[in-house]
């Protein structure tokens, strides 16, 4: 019966409670709506992340194949292409006997005989759309079809399975024998990289930050106009309900509202699901159908929220006493103290100071995960004495009736008046922090080797002896060398391996190995100084010298050109002179375009030394593409895991992914602000209705209304505000360190992109614009014929 | 404890030297007071005198410091928060001068909330509801909410709410202190004239001596002291 009663004072309430519960439910649909959302995603992450790593394939070692017809057996070689930058997972196989079943690769009918090949629905509009020369010339033969579903991960995938002769699979390195096909998780592949794990860790912090504004929203909700309810609950306690009952209409009440909204937000996210399914949140896009909640998961939220709300109202409850004659607060609220700044200060302490020290030392990442955890709590700790200070401080300054009132309840309140900015301080901080980094990094990842670098193509091969792969022997760097020279416009830098290296000593070494610290047994390249001469960025032989030894593994390995910037130079004046014997005493080769000075690559090869890597410049990016194809079967023969890549396309790749963590961190902020926004809205609303009767007083009086709303807008908009900045300010704080120790000293200074303005400017734009949409509730309930005090 | 108890000889209702303060100032002090089954008692007194307060410790509202609170035979002030509420849900009514309506409730709501509470079936609820209204001259605004009806109207509606459960005494704080004359004068009437037909005892607090002449008797009550000649007749004496 007392739960009628509750749903009855929701739902037959008047107008008042019809706003009332419109409110809450609008709050909680949003809430729900970003919910849901981020479900969703997860989801779509998990599933694609679940789905069966053909990729992961293990198969025999290469010694020993029967090329013959072997049952149930095929030949495999897996790797990674690239076009314009983005990568292409390509698979040639074998079937080694026709007759017999062959492994099966998801979403494809059966292997490609060999001159067929499969290949993804993105990858075969990019064919159709590029010239031939740059891109289908990779794949031979004939399209057999189009690889389904089940071997992509979206349907932006780039895939190719290509049929071959076992013969032609053979001479290929890197080629195994494979009797069945990987089916586990790519997660479960103890060889792949740690970006799922880096993910679902994203997903699980974006849900806590998610889930705080959103407690925040749907508490205050389900406390708008408390202290009316509050005077209710005590009429009805007067006619003779106990605490437990007035508990029990609470909750109804609370609960029918968030059920609404619950509602509310399912049928919204589904009218926003298509759009959810368009956003490449992780870089690429999910197939649209599971982008989605489970059924259990709808369940949880359509019960959970109504629960948590009446929760909600029942804990609210706990903090006031209905008495009869009406309601007391059972504890008095103290003004916040100097102290709560500590935890902040202490955090920006702890990150600029001992956890980036700077002077080149590896940062602490346990120190610097602390420093973080303290300067969020700490800002959300400070903000009440902060908020207070400044209503203070404007109360003092100013004279206008608004600001006096606005600061005389924002330092009587100040805890109050922070709880529903919380969201946004949050949000502030993370995406000014985020979006103070990524740029820095990012165009600093371009400035390597002052930009020179940029249009650089690196092909390794067997560049070293832990390097997957061989090097090119003699004939084969001559014929590659010759083919690369014929493109117009390109330079080529050679780079050899010595026929005889050392090992590393067994004592410490004597110094860090970098420029000005090159130790003999590193020294496995050779290079001629005439073609070094074309790479300035690289360094410069001294004068006199032909050619010199030098480490260039940092360079042919390194997906940071972070790391590639701080090994620059790589040969100097100091560096020694190619010894005799390693086939540098005479001339090193040089493939600079198509002059005659490309013999001497020949006089190189013929000393004995083999081709580890090539460094070509090619300004067109179509001939590069062409090039990139023309080096295709080299790759494959040499067995190396390598993707020829400009060091541009390398950067971009660190580039793609420092972007996506952009932005989910700014995809994070802008769903927290809409959150913050609704609870803002809330707020107000609920603080308008609250103070109706004083309000009314005050227009009564005389008080002009739009001084009433000036008090309205200052009281949301002074700790917004204040919020915002004391958070991006420790947003930059953090940011500072960090692109201290990982940009790149010469990069230009980067300031934080469009999307940050977007997001956190438009977010607290938006936000404060909320705060105004709740003006003529404020002009409606205050207007002088609704002045009956009952 | 059974609050339909058999009639008790003594008073209804007596408070037995209760004091009671608000932080340090004190509003009763040592006050006393017996009041009989069916007797009509006015409380008078200046402001702040603690005449409230008195009644607000009679109905089981306030707690006193010290001193005893007796109703029918049973002690009021050890009473839980459950039981106090079952009292004033069941033998108690209460008219005060404004804030025990609840608004968003329509004025049948209101009159029937009692006895929902007390989970009196619905339509039974509604049914005594209706007629009390008509007995109060309210039909045909049950379905109003009490937001929408005059200062008196929403008065007889308090009173109405107030009789429904059929209460052994009610509690009545300035019931005509946000009404003109005439609308008070109307709800004395009718607040008396039905507590005589029921029999039920009303304890009102006023300092409009018009409404204490509708009373058989009044008392007065001065910084927190009651003057009331028919205490000593009860004095020692024992309560049932």
């Amino acid at each position: 019966m007392t739960f009628w009663l509750g749903l009855r004072l929701s739902l037959r309430g008047g107008r008042e409670a019809a706003v009332r519960l419109a409110l809450v439910a609008a709050a909680v649909a949003m809430g729900v709506t970003v919910l849901l959302s981020t479900v969703a995603l997860f989801n779509a992450f998990r599933v694609t992340a679940e789905r069966p790593c053909w990729e992961c394939t293990t198969g025999s070692a290469p010694a020993g194949w029967a090329l013959g017809a072997t049952q149930g057996a095929a030949l495999w070689n897996h790797r990674q292409d690239s076009y314009a930058g983005r990568p292409i997972e390509r698979l040639d196989v074998a079937v080694l006997d026709p007759a017999a079943p062959a492994p099966a690769v998801p979403g494809v009918p059966a292997l490609p005989a060999a001159g067929r090949f499969y290949v993804s629905p993105a990858l075969a509009e990019l064919m159709a759309a590029v010239p031939r020369e740059q891109l289908a010339d990779r794949f031979p033969g004939a399209r057999a079809g189009l690889v389904g579903r089940a071997a992509l991960s979206g349907p932006d995938d780039l895939v190719a399975v290509v049929g071959r002769t076992p013969g032609e699979l053979a001479g290929m390195a890197g080629t195994v024998a494979v009797d069945t096909v990987a089916t586990f998780p790519a997660a479960q592949d103890p060889a792949a990289d740690d970006l799922t794990a880096l993910y679902e860790h994203g997903f699980g912090i974006a849900a806590i930050g998610l889930i705080v504004p959103l407690l925040v929203l749907v508490g205050t909700a389900t406390r708008l106009a408390a202290a009316r309810r509050e005077a209710r609950f005590a009429a009805v306690r007067l006619a003779g309900a106990t605490a437990r009952q007035i508990n029990a209409i609470a909750s109804a009440d609370a609960a029918l509202g968030a059920l609404l909204g619950a509602l509310a937000g399912v049928a919204l996210f589904q009218a926003v699901r298509p759009a959810l399914a368009g956003v490449a949140i992780t870089g690429s896009r999910f197939f649209p159908d599971v982008v989605t909640p489970t059924a259990p998961q709808y369940a949880i939220v359509i019960a959970g929220v109504p629960l948590a709300a009446a929760a909600a109202a029942v804990w609210s409850l706990r903090r006031v006493r209905i008495t009869p004659l009406g309601a007391a607060r059972r504890t008095r609220a103290s003004a916040p103290g100097w102290w709560r700044v500590l935890p902040l200060l202490a955090g920006l302490g702890l990150f600029a100071g001992p956890a980036f020290a700077g002077g080149g030392r590896e940062p602490d990442p346990l120190l610097a995960d602390a420093g973080l955890a303290l300067i969020m709590v700490g800002l959300m700790v400070a903000g009440p004495w902060l908020t207070m200070l400044a209503a203070r401080l404007a109360a003092r300054l100013t004279r206008g009736a608004a600001t006096l009132l606005a600061a005389r309840r924002l330092a009587a309140e100040p805890k109050a008046a922070f709880r529903s900015v919380n969201g946004i301080v949050l949000a502030v901080f993370i995406g000014t922090a985020v979006a103070g980094i990524v740029p820095a990094v990012v165009s600093g990842q371009l400035a390597a080797g002052d930009g020179t670098l940029n249009e650089v193509m690196r092909v390794p091969f067997g560049y070293a002896d832990a390097a997957p792969g061989r090097p090119l022997p003699p004939g084969e760097a001559d014929e590659l060398l010759a083919e690369v020279g014929a493109h117009p416009g390109v330079t080529v830098l050679p780079i050899y391996r010595r026929t005889t290296t050392q090992d590393p000593p067994a004592a410490p070494l004597p110094c860090d190995p970098g420029p000005g610290c090159r130790l003999d047994f590193m020294l496995g390249h050779v290079v001629s100084c005439d073609d070094l001469a074309r790479f300035p960025a690289l360094g410069a032989c001294a004068p006199g010298v032909r050619a010199v030894t030098a480490d260039f593994n940092r360079l042919l390995t390194s997906d940071n050109l972070l790391s590639v910037d701080r090994n620059l130079p790589i040969v100097d004046p100091t560096s020694p002179s190619a010894p005799a014997g390693t086939g540098t005493g005479k001339d090193v080769g040089s493939g600079s375009g198509n002059d005659a000075d490309s013999g001497k690559a020949g006089a190189a090869a013929s000393d004995g030394l083999s081709l580890a890597a090539v460094l070509i410049r090619a300004d067109d990016p179509a001939v590069r593409e062409r090039i990139r194809t023309s080096l295709t079967p080299y790759v494959a023969r040499s067995g190396s895991a390598e993707t020829p890549l400009t060091f541009a396309e390398v950067a971009r790749f660190r580039e793609v992914l420092l972007d996506q963590v952009e932005r989910v961190a700014l995809a994070i902020v802008a769903l927290t602000l809409l959150v913050a926004g609704c609870g803002l809205l809330v707020a107000v609303a609920g603080g308008v209705v609250e103070r109706r009767q004083p309000f009314t007083l005050l227009r009564l009086s005389g008080t002009p209304t739009r001084t009433l709303s000036l008090v309205v807008v200052l009281e949301t908009a002074v700790p917004v505000l204040l919020a915002a900045l004391v958070a991006a300010a420790a947003g930059f704080g953090v940011a500072g360190p960090v692109i201290d120790q990982l940009a790149i000293k010469s990069a230009p200074a980067a300031l934080p992109g469009a999307g940050y303005l977007l997001t956190v400017g438009g977010g607290l734009l938006a936000a404060l614009l909320i705060v105004l949409a709740g003006l003529p509730l404020l002009r409606r309930v205050t207007a002088p014929d609704n002045a009956r005090f009952e | 404890m059974t609050i339909d108890a058999l009639p008790a000889p003594g008073p209804l209702l007596r408070a037995d030297s209760i004091s009671r303060s608000y932080g340090r100032t004190p509003a009763l002090r040592e006050a006393s007071l017996s009041v009989t089954a069916g007797e009509i008692l006015a409380i008078m007194g200046p402001s702040g005198s603690g005449k409230s307060t008195l009644l607000h410790c009679l109905a089981g509202i306030f707690t006193p410091d010290t001193g005893q609170v007796w109703f029918d035979g049973h002690r009021l002030d050890t009473l839980g928060d459950a039981g106090r509420s079952r009292l004033r849900r069941t033998a108690f009514g209460f008219v005060f001068q404004f804030g025990q309506l609840v608004p968003e409730l329509t004025a049948a709501d209101n009159v029937a909330l009692p006895l929902l509470l007390g989970r009196t079936g619905r339509r039974h609820a509604y049914q005594r509801a209706r007629g009390w209204l008509e007995r109060l001259e309210l039909d045909g605004l049950g379905e109003r909410r009490t937001g929408e009806l005059s200062g008196g109207q929403a008065q007889r509606v308090a009173i109405a709410r107030a009789l429904v459960t059929r209460p052994k005494v009610i509690f009545a704080d300035e019931p005509t202190g946000a009404l003109d004359s005439l609308a008070g004068e109307k709800v004395m009437d009718l607040l008396v004239g039905l507590a005589r037909q029921e029999g039920v005892t009303v304890i009102v607090v006023t300092h409009d001596s018009r409404v204490a002449a509708c009373a058989d008797r009044e008392v007065i009550v001065r910084d927190g002291k009651v003057t009331d000649p028919y205490a000593d007749e009860y004095a020692g004496e024992a309560v049932r």
